[in-house]
């Protein structure tokens, strides 16, 4: 009985010892680089410089951390509140499919950090222009993932579903988006990333918070451990993103459509 | 909503025509199609593959409308989706996210029947088919067989008058399918509905059905239909008697002649 209980622990912990391991490994071999070699401190500080600026810059960049982080949420939000019916419209209407999905696939060849000046412009120097950046980079996974996972459905699971009299909304609700779900979940996790990417490009623009603003500060002052201290938050940002939409993938998703692996990045039905 | 009881609903396919538009090209796949089958019959439609007979199904559920002619139930005809219909096809179509009682249960869900009944029903169909006992299994720990046996129950559950099948054993072993034939003759016998059965394979047509309609390469047109008189429910004892024998032979005859063999 106990060890029924201990071995899925003792696997997981198997599974993340050589992650760790490596991680703490490549650490350790970068500080003793960093002394061995006699790298100077501003062109790559030492991992202990690095905790060192965290530690004594720890208030500031838990305050400019919040910023991006409601700039980079709320993008990320409005990406996944617009693109999931935008999804669903080009899939429905042929007249969507045929004009907009062609414009969308279109407008991802602009290069939409070089819209982040634009949008300073038009929309000033607060929270719109970078929860806007965030959303133009975010949304895009999420719609090609929707149109693919609901075109995926096969058609006799929709040819099922109306002989038994199912009403368009029964099929899409009940049928069409769970199959959908794996890829769309898929999608939110890229999308969780472009966010956080399209927060900070706002903040190089025009800022006066945030942790691109903060990076910028840094630059101009030279202080190159406290650079660094901004990417390691930032890089903690991104994957706690990414692991809020794992989590809700795993609440909502039912046990047979959840991806076994965590960076699994589609899956088919 | 129509409430139709459940013995007694004849099918009549009256001079069906159906052309599809593949990319600017036509495709005939059905051409003077007419077939009646009497409630309460099993009644196969056999033909090579790409005849068109799947085509033939999915006109008698609605789902796809003929170019031209009428579908009648009962006499009567057909707008859009036969809603009084179960429907199993080759693929089991199962959704991966229900366990087997769910999945069964999924047209009593969408059609709101009353549930309590409908589970007693579902339990019990699932038990004629060896499945008691599978009920909170996902049908990815469910072999190919056992998959289709739950989308069976599931055309079952309803107790719809009519029973649509599209060649349901085609992707199954040998052994399997034979296993299946005999649950699918026994379920029909307890409770005569009226079948439209497809398939491309000659002993199944005929150990199964009341009548056999031979289907043409496309444009499909039904040759002939071969009554066989043969007592139901069947057993696999009739793939040994000479009027099995007989019927097979005159069907092989008949593809000979119309170059399918």
């Amino acid at each position: 009985m106990r060890s029924v209980m201990v071995r899925p622990a003792l696997k997981r912990l198997h599974h993340w010892t050589p992650v760790v391991t490596t991680f703490i490994a490549i650490v350790v071999a970068w500080e003793v680089a960093t002394v061995a070699f006699d790298i100077p401190g501003y062109l790559l500080p030492a991992p202990t410089a690095i905790g060192a600026a965290i530690a004594e810059k720890w208030p500031s960049l838990v305050a400019n951390s919040w910023v991006t982080l409601v700039e980079s949420a709320l993008g990320l939000g409005l990406s996944i509140v617009l693109s999931i019916p935008l999804g669903i419209l080009i899939v429905y209407s042929s007249w969507a499919e045929r004009v907009i999905y062609p414009f969308l696939v279109a407008s991802q060849a602009v290069p939409k950090v070089a819209l982040a000046p634009i949008f300073v412009v038009w929309f000033g120097f607060g929270l719109l222009p970078k929860v806007l950046i965030a959303f133009f980079i975010a949304f895009f996974p999420i719609v090609v993932n929707t149109v693919v996972g609901l075109t995926r459905t096969p058609p006799e699971m929709i040819h099922l579903m109306r002989s038994l009299g199912a009403s368009p909304v029964q099929i899409l609700l009940r049928v069409r988006m769970v199959a959908a779900a794996p890829y769309i979940f898929a999608g939110m996790k890229i999308a969780a990333a472009f966010a956080v990417v399209g927060a900070i490009v706002g903040e190089y623009i025009a800022a006066s918070s945030g942790l691109g603003y903060m990076q910028l500060v840094a630059n101009n002052n030279f202080e190159i451990p406290l650079l660094f201290a901004t990417l390691v938050m930032l890089s903690a940002m991104g994957i706690a993103f990414f692991y809020l939409v794992f989590l809700a993938e795993l609440l909502i998703l039912p046990r047979p459509l959840r991806q076994s692996r965590i960076d699994a990045g589609g899956s088919t039905l | 909503m129509r409430k139709t009881t459940s013995r007694g609903v004849s099918i009549g396919v009256s001079a069906a025509h159906m052309v599809f538009d593949r990319e600017g090209s036509q495709v005939e796949a059905l051409r003077d199609v007419s077939l009646e089958i009497a409630a309460g019959r099993f009644c196969s439609v056999l033909g090579p593959s790409g005849c068109g007979k799947s085509t033939l199904l999915m006109l008698v559920a609605g789902l796809y409308q003929p170019t031209a002619g009428t579908i009648l139930i009962n006499g009567e005809p057909l707008h859009g989706c036969y809603t009084d219909c179960g429907i199993v096809f080759q693929v089991d179509v199962l959704l991966p996210w229900l366990n087997v009682l769910d999945n069964v249960m999924l047209p009593v869900r969408v059609k709101r029947l009353p549930k309590d009944a409908s589970l007693e029903r579902a339990k019990q169909l699932l038990d004629r088919v060896g499945l008691s006992g599978f009920e909170s299994r996902f049908p990815h720990e469910l072999s190919g067989g056992m998959r289709q046996r739950t989308a069976l129950c599931r055309a079952l559950v309803h107790e719809p008058a009519v029973l649509l099948m599209d060649e349901p054993f085609g992707a199954l072993d040998a052994l399997t399918r034979e296993r299946m034939q005999m649950d699918l003759s026994r379920l029909w016998a307890s409770n005569l509905k009226t079948v439209l059965f497809i398939t491309h394979d000659i002993a199944e047509a005929v150990l199964l059905s009341d009548e056999v309609a031979v289907m043409s390469p496309r444009p499909g047109r039904i040759l002939r239909r071969f009554p066989v008189d043969l007592p139901q429910p069947r057993s696999t004892e009739v793939l040994r008697t000479p009027e099995f024998h007989h019927i097979v032979e005159e069907i092989r005859d008949l593809f000979r002649d119309s170059g399918v063999l």
